[in-house]
């Protein structure tokens, strides 16, 4: 596959490489735009396709920037090369307002942010900047329009570019480099990590990786190629048309580049040819019912049949051609999971080790007296009218498996969330190993060292198993190869080393649980929090992933925070149980305490259930 | 009236019901109980056709439902009061229960003649009929989603948690109701967390355990069986 | 005074214009969940109908106009047909994408057919209207009303009707609309119909008081996402209102500010400023790429 590619990607550019020589004058023109339109897909690849941004008008934002700006540095004297190699620098400031502002919009509201924040460059700003530029512009001629300024091509060392075969290069290279960058950056962590954004936003927050950053930091970038591919834009039109950089040509790269493949810079190259050669093909010859303004239709027609049937486009078809609508596995039933050496621990009966560590403090003495890892202060949480949490509290000494139980809307999640961060308490505190983290964004908290799973299947379905758990260390700001090291090694504690190069949507849910597990322990946390980690399994994958998390508990030393209704797993494997009801503790004890108190046998059951047995150690919560 | 039979149901690769059959004889009241994520819902939003079913069997009348749509279940006479009740918020009270009436498409004489009947069952509903249902009590809620149910004079009603979210008072005002109902002749189908609210009122009832029937029977037997329940909720 | 008032006037029918556009894009959002992009073409393409009928052909306008109205129909029917039907199982925003795809069909079938020329069509009325030194065209006066009544009769359709209360209903849940007999399918259609009647409308009354051209209507649409924010893409009697006031707001603009193409961009500026204001109000934040939850 990798050599595939490679291979793919040589004979292409050896094919570039020669193509002035063999093909005409004409033809090396359009294969210079269609370099160009591959730079301009590129931006999209990296705004859309891996920041998870539609940006409507990128004609107008970044690709007509550029030019201007190009414009602009050759006036101000600038060598025309180094103007068209610097002007996507120079739209960076511009970038940077606007993805501030579009930082704060999601989805559609971006997409119309965009298009309107688009328009009005396009029609206000390049044509009086185009108009007040062809009026003032010294040396400059003004063969067409009113608002037309001519752009020069770049020179070297007096022999020049100008000709189409030389300025074909010159773009050539310049693309090359962009793309070498853009590729390699998206092999590392950092593209890792945007795509995990762009899947999955909260679970990326949860990992650590600052979620803001990210999104101001593609936008800008793909501004900045767009505005390169913009600069030669106007050198290769030898001037600037504020006409030029129109919606039309928006949509129509956006459908250019869908077609070609939005995730992947390879399907930029696609897009750029299409866009620019499909044109020439059915020009004439047998595909000429296709010219002129019919090729919309197809270009139309094509992007609605992708979307439909290959969302990673022509790029993608190789790799996505088996699981094409996304709903894999659905029927398959779920298997066990692979708990390797772990069995013997799983095939014992459920009391394994944390029976023995329960033994060592059973008594709330005894915990409080422990280093504490979590405090929770009475927390209170208000949703509009609505009381989630009213004055919880609890503790969780290090090293311990602590489990928090209560009926559908006992406020668990609310609570859960204000550990991890996604809620903010309205009242209380929040404190992890003695730190207050109350105010501490949900990224930062997991640098304190927080990790979670969710109840939902949470795993990034685009990477190997494998390179979830790598991408899950974005907090170890390690080289790669020390964070692969880690990775393996949490593979192979958590039986997932046969799996581990394979697509989350092959594997059974147990398995992803466990790989859920795995990806919040690469950042070797204090405190791991498990929502519901039993939800969908049955009795003996229970047992297995019980016995899998008091394992690696074992192995890794950290505190667990479990909430859970599966009462089995929270036996097998709480040393303490907090019982939640209308947002307060109402009880806390060791699980066998839990199961006889009558209070909790009321909550559940109902009243008349209630009735006199051994009397746990339990609190009323205080008014 | 409805069979279900060797139900499993996946959401993804989350198996949420295996192998679940059960019963609604004509007139009569049945629960399903059991913890969150038993699979009470997804057993509700199966029989309605919200979800696909991957094996199994739902007949309701003799008339196999498999791969028919809700909206074709709402016109076969089973009407599902959701989690949540489902009502629209933005719509006043009178607008929601002309919702009702939608698969019957009631000319508007004969709609103001039902309204009127329910208004009877539910009086505090008349003077709210003109307010945005949202603005409605939890306890007027579920009122009024039982009266649009009821709109279109349903053969089974089926009944999502209809205690969730209510003073003790209400929920007890809510099931003599559903007692009523049942006296009418109508058979129900209700989902229930907490089973002491609700055995006092259902014929029989199915215990379910993470997508199973664990315990099933009539109620009176449910009642005296209250270990293995117990254990259905709180681990055995 | 008299100056703000026929500043704002005139502004009026570009406003209702702007409403009718609007509440297409309200309708179809509420019950789809989709943001159109394509309702500008969708009128362009009615518009170049009536045109061809009414202008190039010089049919009399009340044969021309219920036929580019059945024009529409059948638009509104095959976009849903050809491009959302396929697509239900997509997530929004990849359906909203695709209506990207259908613009860029739909400006190409205008290019093909009309070969994208900038032309005038023939407005319904020449006679201008007077009072005093105020005086507003009989064709402004009408696009007023229609849009008015337009309205009005979607709001009661909306509200007063089994199918119209089953749309709202879907808005409002989809899931419980579903289970009382409310069938997706059919709201997805009849949603595309209605919206596309109502960008027709919008086009052939205004165009007469611009130029017809591929582009117009689209820029118009952009301009009418002010409206569907103001009403917060849910309410069609605030989007109307919000419509009417951005209308009078770009027209004012024109006549008191002199900036070369303000007047044009007015609409672009209003819906941006408009975006930062509303912001996380809900509206169009619903849908979003990768939100962090599987939809099982």
């Amino acid at each position: 596959m990798v050599t595939g590619r490679r291979g793919v990607t040589l004979a292409l550019l050896a094919a570039l490489a020669a193509a002035p020589a063999i093909l005409s004058g004409y033809w090396t023109f359009v294969l210079t735009l269609a370099v160009i339109y591959a730079l301009l897909a590129l931006s999209l690849v990296v705004v859309t396709g891996w920041s998870g941004q539609l940006n409507l008008h990128v004609a107008a934002l970044g690709f007509g920037w550029g030019s201007y700006a190009a414009f602009a540095l050759v006036t101000y004297g600038l060598p025309v090369t180094w103007a068209l190699v610097l002007a996507g620098l120079l739209t960076i400031p511009f970038a940077a307002v606007v993805a501030l502002v579009a930082v704060r919009f999601r989805g559609l509201e971006l997409a119309i942010a965009t298009l309107a924040i688009g328009l009005i460059f396009e029609r206000l700003v390049f044509r009086n900047l185009g108009e007040s530029l062809a009026r003032s512009a010294p040396g400059v001629t003004t063969p067409f329009a009113s608002s037309f300024v001519s752009m020069p091509r770049p020179t070297i060392g007096g022999a020049g570019f100008s000709g189409d075969a030389p300025f074909f290069y010159f773009c050539l290279v310049l693309a090359v480099v962009v793309f070498a960058l853009v590729w390699n950056v998206g092999r590392r962590a950092t593209g890792r990590s945007l795509r995990a954004l762009r899947e999955r936003e909260v679970l990326a927050e949860t990992l650590g990786i600052p979620v803001v950053r990210y999104r101001i930091g593609a936008f800008v970038g793909s501004i900045v190629i767009a505005g390169v591919a913009g600069a030669l834009f106007a050198s290769f039109k030898q001037g600037i048309a504020p006409d030029s950089y129109n919606l039309d040509l928006s949509f129509q790269i956006l459908a250019a580049t869908v077609i070609g493949g939005i995730y992947s810079p390879g399907g930029a190259v696609i897009g750029g040819g299409l866009m620019a050669l499909l044109p020439e093909v059915v020009r004439s010859g047998p595909l000429q019912i296709f010219g002129g303004e019919r090729l919309f239709l197809v270009f139309g027609v094509g992007m609605i049949l992708v979307l439909w049937r290959l969302p990673a486009g022509i790029a993608g078809w190789r790799g996505r051609r088996g699981r094409v609508n996304g709903e894999d596995g659905s029927g398959e039933s779920i298997d066990e999971i692979s708990v390797g050496a772990l069995t013997a621990i799983a095939s014992s009966n459920g009391n394994g080790a944390a029976g023995i560590v329960r033994r060592l403090y059973h008594s709330p003495t005894d915990r409080h007296a422990r280093r504490p890892l979590l405090r929770v202060d009475d927390l209170r949480v208000r949703f509009g009218g609505v009381v989630a949490l009213d004055g919880a509290s609890l503790f969780v000494p290090e090293g311990e498996i602590c489990a928090l139980i209560g009926p559908n809307g006992a406020g668990k999640s609310t609570l859960f969330n204000c550990v991890s961060g996604l809620v903010t308490p309205d009242e209380g505190r929040v404190y992890l190993q003695g730190g207050d983290v109350t105010e501490v964004s949900a990224h930062r908290r997991a640098a304190f060292g927080i990790g979670r799973t969710f109840q939902t299947v949470e795993v990034f379905r685009e990477l190997t198993v494998r390179e979830n758990l790598i991408a899950a260390g974005y907090l170890l700001r390690d080289d790669d190869r020390v964070v692969a090291e880690r990775a393996d090694a949490l593979l192979s504690s958590l039986g997932l080393g046969t799996v581990a190069d394979q697509l989350p949507g092959d594997l059974p849910l147990g398995s992803l649980r466990a790989v859920q597990i795995g990806m919040a322990l690469v950042a070797r946390p204090r405190l791991l929090l498990l929502d519901e980690p039993s939800a969908g399994l049955d009795d003996r994958q229970t047992a297995s992933l019980a016995s899998l998390i008091s394992q690696a508990r074992a192995e890794y030393g950290f505190g667990v925070l479990l909430v859970e209704h599966d009462m089995t797993m929270v036996a097998s494997l709480a040393e303490h149980v907090y019982v939640l009801d209308f947002g307060r503790v109402i009880a806390e004890g060791t699980p066998q305490d839990i199961r006889n108190d009558p209070l909790v046998l009321e909550k559940y059951l109902g009243a008349d259930w209630a009735d006199a047995q051994t009397a746990p150690r339990r609190r009323r919560a205080a008014r | 009236m409805l069979r279900v039979e060797g139900l499993d149901v996946f959401y993804g690769h989350v198996q949420a019901l295996r192998d679940v059959s059960l019963e609604v004889a004509d007139g009569e009241m049945v629960a399903l109980f059991g913890a969150n994520g038993a699979g009470k819902t997804t057993s509700l939003r199966a029989i309605s056709g919200l979800v696909p079913l991957a094996s199994g069997s739902v007949e309701f009348n003799g008339r196999s439902l498999a791969g028919v749509t809700p909206e074709e279940t709402a016109r076969l006479g089973i009407a599902h009061i959701p989690e949540g009740r489902g009502i629209f918020p933005r719509m006043t009270v009178s607008q929601n229960l002309k919702m009702g009436a939608y698969v019957r498409r009631l000319s508007p004489d004969a709609l103001a003649a039902r309204t009127a009947e329910l208004l009877e069952v539910f009086p505090g509903l008349k003077d709210r009929l003109r307010q945005p249902a949202g603005t409605l009590s939890g306890g007027e809620q579920q009122m009024l989603a039982i009266a649009r149910a009821l709109v279109s004079k349903p053969k089974l009603l089926m009944l999502d948690e209809p205690s969730h979210g209510l003073a003790p008072i209400v929920v007890k005002e809510v099931f003599r109701l559903m007692d009523e109902l049942r006296a009418g002749g109508m058979s129900l189908l209700i989902v229930e967390q907490y089973a002491s609210i609700a055995l006092s009122s259902v014929d029989r009832a199915y215990v379910l355990d993470r997508g199973r029937v664990a315990i099933s029977g009539t109620a009176a037997k449910i009642r005296k069986n209250r270990k293995s329940l117990a254990g259905a909720y709180l681990g055995t | 005074m008299t100056n703000f008032l026929q500043y704002a006037a005139t502004g009026l029918a570009g406003g209702f214009a702007t409403a009718l556009l609007a509440l297409g894009v309200v309708m179809i959002y509420r019950s789809t969940r989709v943001l159109s992009f394509v309702q500008g073409a969708i009128a362009s393409l009615a518009t170049y109908v009536y045109y061809q009928l009414g202008t190039a052909w010089s049919w009399p306008a009340w044969v021309a106009l219920p036929l580019a109205i059945v024009a529409a129909i059948a638009i509104g029917f095959l976009v849903d047909l050809l491009a959302m039907r396929p697509l239900r199982r997509a997530d929004a925003l990849t359906r909203t994408v695709a209506t990207l795809g259908v613009f860029l069909v739909i400006l190409a079938i205008i290019r093909v057919v009309w070969h994208g020329g900038e032309t005038f069509v023939h407005p319904l009325s020449t006679s201008i209207a007077r009072i005093g030194t105020f005086s507003l065209s009989v064709q402004q006066i009408i696009t007023g009303i229609v849009a008015v009544v337009a309205s009005v009769a979607l709001v009661w359709w909306t509200r007063r009707t089994y199918t119209g209360l089953g749309l709202s209903a879907m808005a409002e849940d989809p899931s419980a609309a579903r289970l009382l007999g409310v069938s997706p399918g059919r709201t997805s259609s009849l949603t595309w119909i209605v919206s596309a009647v109502l960008a027709a409308l919008a086009g052939i009354l205004v165009t007469p008081l611009l130029v017809l051209n591929p582009f117009q209507m689209t820029l118009l649409m952009v301009t009418s996402y002010a409206a569907a924010l103001l009403g917060g893409f849910i309410s069609l009697p605030l989007t109307l209102i919000g419509a009417v006031l951005v209308g009078a707001g770009e027209s004012l603009t024109t006549g008191y500010v002199n900036v070369s193409g303000l007047s044009e961009t007015f609409g672009f500026i209003a819906v941006f400023a408009i975006l930062l204001i509303s912001r996380g109000r809900g509206g169009a934040a619903a849908p979003s790429l990768g939100n962090g939850s599987e939809s099982w």
